[in-house]
């Protein structure tokens, strides 16, 4: 790749030379809608992500020109400023949540290139929305052409963000469009891209390969699970994007700073996110039911069934959701989960069922006889017998519990009881 | 590759009413290719089993219960059920849908499509035990409320039983009566009025069987990323924290909400009735259906009246409420309460009311002739007065319960603010504020419905105020006789 | 004020003067509707086919970033493609167009920067009368920034609107070769046209003019078209994805320049 040597330098500034990849965080939203608690906290929340190492942050050219200390130094995120605006956000049919809804769909150039470079940006940012109308995709090609023309002429890298947004966009089309729409931006002078993933490695590594320019994928609506925001990001990785460029899931996070590392741990530093995050080791642990947040749509027990066999069934689960029916009221749901009672343990005689050295259930097929003493001894009548006499009971999926991972709303969690090791040899 | 590895049962139970008889036949794999999901499976049916110009109370109209291949799997929101029949309100293909936990039940019990034909001379309910499958006397059942069915026949058959059962109003065959799996309704299109016609005062079924997929281990990736998606998405956020009526306010800025059956597009006290406003006083907490992680209904308790619903969601809060000119939300929920009770559909009720208080206003009608109720604009006891008339069909409500075609048969000249077509009440999107919602209200084979073709996100953008909204009817009868067959 | 002396220079880069023939590869459809099959790897594409072509149009994007692979003695000539339009977004494409919009991506000096030998602007016909007045007026606009700054221009002539019909195309295209060079086109780039127009446009054009092709011509085409007084052909990128095609365009080169 070929750029003048303005751009290099400056890309060299976001992108970490030596993986050529970059932790950038995305701090304009105050530009574009509510003041909201990021937007108000955005100082005290930029010196956590500067803490957490990111490599970049975005922001408007007020906000640049307001807390350029976060840019100074050597080793402080390059500068990237928003060149536009716009109003999506804001937009009825989404959202309504905001103190000033609008109807019509805009988008206006707010800086020119050479304003960013000269409060030291190391790139600009600017959309292109693609699937609103043909005419008002033309102006933001037309815009986009006419910043792409102004970098290359003072050396400063355009960073063009697609977004696939209005009625012509749906469910059948939207990778599709991102896909074409990543290649229009490198045709155009993209220099890199910020772009939504697509939801899978495959399509994500079309839209890396055939873009041709490294793309750095964006994070969407805040989580509440962390989790999602770097499962997103490693896919994204591994389908060959060149770093991530996070917002709200970051001005957001409780921590930004951690969120900020976490990332960094894994864009940088090769970890993988059961490392980050400390799970996947196979814990220790007590399920618990949390009754008053369980909504009883039983996802656990799908998960349950699904972690322990391939097919689908309502009878299989190992832990299940009860229903109380009172009268004019409607049903009440709450989740009964094993609570590792051991009774099933002291009733098996031949020492088939014990609990093993993770600290949840094992059973030893060549000792069991399928007498059923661990069935009738569950006082909460989770064990029970398949088809072939074997007794199905929670094992906590050997120590990573599906249900724990598929309940939103946290009806089922998992607890580090005091004493928990008294078995455990 | 059979359908059993694709999620399929590959089983449908035919249940004759007339001669009693219960047999179950395999799915046609070269026509399976052809159909999408329940829906495609259900119109297959129907096409294939209906008679031209049928009665759709008669015993010639099969009522069939169809599930999708997804039903019953990890794939996030899909425990849904459809029913799919020749609808009493219009005279055409109904589908209506209902979320609960009976589709995946009667997926595991093995069957994708319950096709239910002939009728009954007396009372029966369907008992599917898996493969066991009965008719039974329902002679106790026969009459009482759907709540009062429903505890009856899990008394008596067992928690693990699920249940569709249909309420009074299904059994006088009111073209607004829907069928109920605990709260939830399939209550659009008059199916309860169906199964009315049948005698068949419900469905219990115990499913113990499984699902299987193609391919587990791409599924399962697929299944995560989707339901990573829901909790990625900020409209999803929405909707789990302020239920359904989280759009009302945004319905109601872009001049979309009908207000006083249809005379305006924006409604004085939205703020009032937005999912906000409905959680902070009234919702006690949230309730999914089978593996859906949105959980978008809420439970609502009305302390005066003391009782608590499973809603009222967006279209209920709607139809009661802003269409009706009422913010008294404890007569709204109690007026829910009464329609899930007696088996009616909450929208078409709402309407009813919407158009009697039109009525009434233009003195078309006199308190008299609705046996003394004051049915004013904003009035909620009038609502819940007249609610209980149409959910019983006594006095009033036997001519109000047929719903608002018929009802504007009955007073000339109201025939313009009668908000429906093809027979079917209007939803709470105003056509005036997008003109493709009119559009999608005529060409629906389901008439003026909220599920079909929805051009709302975009250009909504009315060009006349919509306090000053000129009501559509003609224009969508013009619309509705050029591209539509009806009866 | 100024000679036609770099125009005609930077013309020699892509119009081989031994011979005046040319043979030129168009790889700017991707601006309009993404990667196309055989240009999912654009550094890939152009270091396969740099050495058979005497020119390669690109969109402003794609020479910036790929600049070493062109130029040069031994290759491809870079053009720049001034314009972006959504005109062939058909139904084949996600995103089918409703309004055909055109808008200009770059000017002559932009593609001075960029070390591009022309500039290739796209001249759309039969869709109404303010796009096509408004494409009249870019273009000519662009002939006199051109002229000022000695960088040819190519008019890419594409009858592709709803108004064109199998009877008025052949007259479509003569109508876009004359506006095209009343307007100040140094150069014509024309679709496949039958032996009559070639033969009149031949005789009548006094400047270079390349037929386009979706597939790679037999050498009796190529003869017949050279025959007509055509200068050259501009290859789309259709021609990519078939097989053996390093061999085919090495014999293509041959046949063009023999």
């Amino acid at each position: 790749m070929t750029v003048s040597s303005g751009k290099t330098t400056r890309l060299n500034r976001l992108f970490n030379p030596k993986d050529g990849r970059a932790v950038c965080v995305a701090a304009d939203h105050g530009w574009m809608s509510d003041p909201t608690p990021n937007v108000l906290e955005l100082k005290r929340i930029l010196g956590q992500v500067v803490l957490g190492g990111a490599d970049g942050i975005l922001v408007s050219f007020g906000t640049a020109l307001r807390m350029s200390q976060f840019f100074e130094g050597k080793n402080s995120p390059a500068l990237l400023i928003r060149a536009d605006w716009m109003n999506m956000p804001r937009l009825g049919g989404s959202n309504l949540s905001n103190i000033l809804p609008v109807v019509n769909f805009k988008k206006k150039a707010t800086s020119c290139a050479k304003d960013a470079l000269l409060v030291g940006a190391s790139a600009i940012t600017i959309y292109y929305f693609i699937g609103y109308s043909d005419e008002f995709e033309a102006i933001n090609i037309e815009q986009a052409a006419c910043f792409a023309k102004e970098c290359r002429k003072i050396g400063l890298p355009l960073i063009i963000e697609p977004m696939a947004v209005g009625g012509m966009v749906t469910g059948v089309n939207v990778t599709e469009i991102l896909i074409a729409s990543g290649r229009i931006a490198a045709e155009i002078g993209a220099d890199a891209l910020k772009i939504p993933y697509t939801n899978d490695v495959k399509t994500f590594k079309k839209l890396v390969d055939e873009a041709g320019v490294p793309v750095l994928v964006l994070g969407g609506a805040k989580s509440d699970d962390p989790r999602d925001a770097l499962e997103l990001a490693d896919e994204a990785l591994r389908a060959g994007a060149s770093g991530t460029v996070f917002g709200r899931n970051v001005t957001k996070a409780q921590d930004p700073r951690k969120m900020v590392e976490d990332i960094c741990a894994l864009v940088h530093g090769g970890m993988s996110i059961d490392e980050i995050l400390g799970t996947g080791i196979k814990k220790r642990g007590r399920l618990r039911p949390v009754a008053v947040n369980c909504t009883g749509c039983q996802l656990c027990e799908i998960a349950c069934v699904h972690y322990h066999s391939t097919d689908f069934d309502q009878s299989s689960h190992r832990l299940r959701i009860e229903y109380k029916f009172r009268p004019n009221e409607p049903r009440i749901s709450k989740p009964i989960v094993c609570p590792l009672c051991e009774k099933c343990v002291d009733a098996c005689k031949e020492e088939a069922l014990t609990l093993g050295s993770g600290g949840y259930l094992v059973l030893d097929q060549s000792r069991c006889n399928s007498c059923g003493d661990c069935v009738t001894a569950c006082p909460l009548d989770l064990v029970m017998c398949d088809r072939q006499g074997i007794p199905l009971f929670c094992d906590m999926c050997e120590g990573d519990p599906q249900c724990v991972l598929w309940c939103k709303p946290h009806a089922i969690v998992l607890t580090q009881p005091k004493g928990a090791e008294k078995h455990v040899s | 590759m059979s359908l059993k590895d694709r999620g399929y049962a590959d089983n449908v139970l035919r249940v004759n009413l007339t001669n009693q008889r219960c047999t179950t036949e395999r799915l046609d794999p070269d026509v399976m290719k052809l159909l999408l999901g329940g829906k495609g499976l259900g119109a297959y049916y129907l096409y294939k089993e209906s008679i031209p110009h049928a009665d759709p109370l008669s015993p010639e109209n099969p009522f069939i219960f169809v599930v999708g291949p997804l039903t019953g799997t990890s794939a996030p929101t899909s425990g849904r059920f459809g029913v799919v029949t020749k609808s009493p309100a219009t005279h055409t293909f109904l589908d209506s849908y209902c979320g609960g936990f009976f589709g995946q039940t009667m997926k595991f019990a093995g069957y994708d499509a319950i096709i239910v034909e002939g009728a009954s001379s007396n009372p029966l309910t369907l008992v599917i035990d898996n493969e066991q499958v009965h008719l039974e006397d329902a002679k106790e059942l026969w009459g009482t409320t759907t709540a009062e069915a429903t505890k009856k026949l899990k008394a008596k058959h067992g928690e693990g039983f699920q249940t569709v059962v249909i309420g009074p109003a299904g059994e006088r065959m009111s073209p607004i009566s829907g069928l109920f799996n605990d709260e939830r309704t399939a209550g659009r299109g008059g199916a309860g009025a169906v199964l009315g016609s049948k005698k068949l005062k419900g469905i219990a079924v115990r499913g113990t069987g499984s699902v299987q997929v193609h391919n587990p281990v791409e599924f399962d990736e697929a299944a995560w990323v989707a339901y990573r998606m829901l909790r990625m998405s900020n409209q999803i956020k929405r909707l789990n924290d302020d239920g359904t009526a989280n759009i009302l306010g945004l319905v109601n800025a872009a001049g979309a909400l009908p207000t006083r059956n249809y005379q305006e597009g924006q409604f004085e006290h939205s703020a009032e009735m937005t999912g906000e406003a409905w959680r902070k006083e009234y919702w006690t907490r949230s309730i999914g259906c089978y593996g859906c992680p949105i959980s978008c209904s809420k439970i609502a308790h009305a302390k005066t009246r003391d009782v608590a619903i499973d809603g009222p969601d967006f279209e209920t809060i709607w139809a009661m409420g802003v269409n009706c000119g009422i913010t008294d939300k404890e007569a709204i929920i109690y007026s829910n309460y009464l329609c899930d009770l007696y088996g009616v559909d909450t929208i078409s009720v709402g309407n009813i009311v919407g158009f009697v208080m039109e009525l009434v206003q233009k003195k078309m009608i006199s308190a008299a002739e609705l046996d003394g109720v004051k049915a004013e604009w904003g009035n909620g006891d009038a609502l819940v007065a007249l609610t209980e008339k149409i959910a019983k069909g006594e006095g009033i409500g036997e001519l109000l319960q047929k719903g608002v075609r018929e009802i504007s048969k009955h007073y000339p000249g109201s025939e313009d603010f009668a908000m429906q077509v093809k027979g079917l009440e209007m939803p709470a999107y105003h056509p005036n504020a997008a003109k493709g919602i009119g559009l999608s209200y005529a060409v629906s084979e389901r008439g003026a419905c909220h599920l079909r073709g929805s051009p709302l996100t975009i250009r909504w953008r009315p060009k006349e105020k919509p306090s000053s909204f000129k009501r559509t009817n003609p224009i969508l009868r013009s619309l509705t006789q050029r591209f539509c067959v009806t009866s | 004020m100024s000679s036609n002396v770099g125009k005609n220079i930077r013309m020699s880069d892509f119009i081989d003067s031994r011979d005046n023939r040319c043979l030129m590869l168009d790889l700017t459809l991707a601006s309009s509707v993404g990667a196309q099959p055989g240009t999912e790897n654009i550094s890939e594409t152009l270091g396969r086919c740099n050495a058979v072509f005497d020119g390669i149009i690109l969109n402003p994007g794609q020479l910036e970033h790929h600049a070493e692979l062109v130029g040069g003695k031994m290759r491809a000539a870079p053009l720049v493609r001034i314009d972006w339009t959504n005109a062939y977004r058909d139904k084949d494409f996600c995103l089918p167009a409703s309004t055909v919009t055109r808008v200009t991506l770059s000017d002559g000096e932009d593609a001075l920067g960029l070390g591009a030998s022309a500039v290739v602007a796209t001249f759309l016909l039969g869709f109404g009368e303010d796009p096509e007045s408004e494409n009249i007026r870019s273009i000519s606009l662009l002939a006199r920034e051109c002229y000022r700054l000695s960088l040819p221009l190519l008019v890419d002539v594409r009858p592709i609107g709803g108004r064109i019909s199998s009877d008025n195309y052949m007259g479509s295209i003569k109508l876009g070769t004359s506006f095209m060079m009343e307007a100040g086109a140094d150069a014509l780039i024309l679709p496949d046209c039958d032996a009559e127009t070639c033969a009149l446009i031949g005789k009548w054009a006094s400047i270079p003019v390349m037929l386009r092709l979706d597939e790679i011509p037999t050498g009796e085409k190529i003869e017949q078209l050279f025959n007509l007084g055509m200068s050259g052909i501009v290859l789309s990128e259709k021609i990519l994805p078939a097989s053996g095609i390093e061999e085919k365009l090495t014999s293509l080169k041959q046949l063009v320049h023999c």
